[in-house]
């Protein structure tokens, strides 16, 4: 939170220097020109790599792979609507559900203790001004504080068009009502509500927005757990 | 994370591989890489597959700069800690970066002045504070 209130004093270093020099580099004016539009850069790779000759885009799951384990080789693999299709090489993107691994057998460690992530999604309502906001550019990374936030989490809001995206990563277990003497939990709500209080108090100092007038909250929020051992009812 | 990366005809990238504290950059960061690795993979599975394993283990020690940005207490945190957070978050980047240089111009390491990189990245007098690794030179074996 700290941290973003110190970027708040290089506006003027932005506006007079870099942002016309990256406006007339790239055409177009942002208040965040040393940043990518993420959501138009995955877009702008998706629609080339669907216009390339040599790809076919199909619209379906993988249920299935055939996997010689004596040559560590995929050899084939089967979609949800029953066609196969046979593999040459495979690179596989599906996220943390990854198909191969899952297939293959490969075996899942963890690179650090517990950690946990709540994530809720916000839609726009009539409220929302007509004219983008220069905010919508950007993310939002604000780190909470113990002492002043109630919480030791980082909090990061991402922009997505029409939707907007508050994760909250913390060592604390938002399932359990006390995981030890020294980490209480923490309902996975009352981290939200904590994470959009202390970006609210970070947005006005920068844009003066009225955050809570502009996205009302999702009706439940989806959890992420990473971590050594699962918690109860995760 | 998952035992390997890639194995003699696939590949792993993103958090089908790994996940991170920071999801979106180890998408966007090894997505990314995958572009100068599809072509070689293709070529030859077991060199660029072995750098690109590299290349993802270095990420990981990004994951442990990420873990103190978010968990340091600040009323206990000196000078001396922070200079070495930085330190280790630049390493980190650095020996990344240097990772990603390897996968695209391994047929020719000497056009982007790679092996003084290495050089550079390997000592320890401009990086007090090194990353997870101990060096970077322990990989050369794959140029063998």
């Amino acid at each position: 939170m700290r941290a973003n209130g110190r970027l708040d004093f290089f506006p003027s270093l932005a506006l007079w220097l870099v942002r016309p020099l990256a406006k007339l580099v790239n055409g177009n004016d942002s208040a965040y020109p040393l940043q990518i539009d993420r959501v138009a850069l995955d877009q702008a790779l998706y629609e080339k790599a669907v216009l390339s000759p040599y790809c076919n885009d199909v619209q379906a799951s993988v249920q299935a792979l055939d996997y010689d384990r004596a040559t560590d080789r995929v050899r084939r693999m089967t979609l949800d609507d029953g066609s196969e299709i046979a593999v040459s090489h495979l690179f596989d993107a599906s996220g943390t559900g990854s198909i191969v691994a899952a297939q293959i057998g490969l075996a899942r460690t963890t690179i650090d203790d517990s950690y946990f992530l709540v994530q809720a999604y916000f839609a726009a309502d009539a409220a929302r001004p007509a004219a983008r906001q220069s905010w919508q550019d950007a993310l939002t990374v604000v780190r909470l504080y113990r002492d002043t936030d109630g919480i030791d989490a980082l909090a990061t809001l991402i922009p997505l068009g029409d939707r907007l995206s508050l994760r909250v990563s913390t060592a604390l277990s938002p399932l359990q009502p006390a995981a030890s003497a020294h980490q209480p939990g923490m309902p996975a709500d009352a981290l939200l509500a904590l994470a959009k209080a202390s970006i609210a108090k970070v947005w006005p100092m920068r844009r003066r927005i009225r955050y809570a007038s502009l996205w009302p909250p999702a009706p439940a929020p989806t959890m992420w757990w990473s971590g050594r051992t699962a918690p109860t009812g995760c | 994370m998952v035992e390997r990366a890639y194995g003699a005809n696939w590949l792993l990238t993103g958090t089908a591989y790994a996940n991170t504290l920071v999801t979106t950059a180890i998408n966007a960061d090894t997505a990314s890489e995958a572009l100068y690795v599809g072509p070689g993979f293709v070529e030859n599975p077991g060199q660029v597959g072995a750098l690109y394993q590299h290349f993802m283990d270095y990420y990981r020690s990004m994951h442990a700069c990420w873990r103190m940005l978010a968990t340091h207490d600040r009323l206990k945190t000196t000078r001396a800690d922070m200079e070495a957070m930085l330190a280790q978050y630049i390493h980190a980047n650095a020996a990344q970066f240097t990772q990603a240089l390897r996968l695209q111009y391994r047929q020719n390491p000497l056009d982007f002045g790679l092996q003084a990189t290495v050089a550079s990245m390997d000592s320890r007098y401009h990086l007090p504070h090194m990353a997870p690794f101990s060096s970077i030179r322990e990989h050369d074996a794959v140029y063998a």
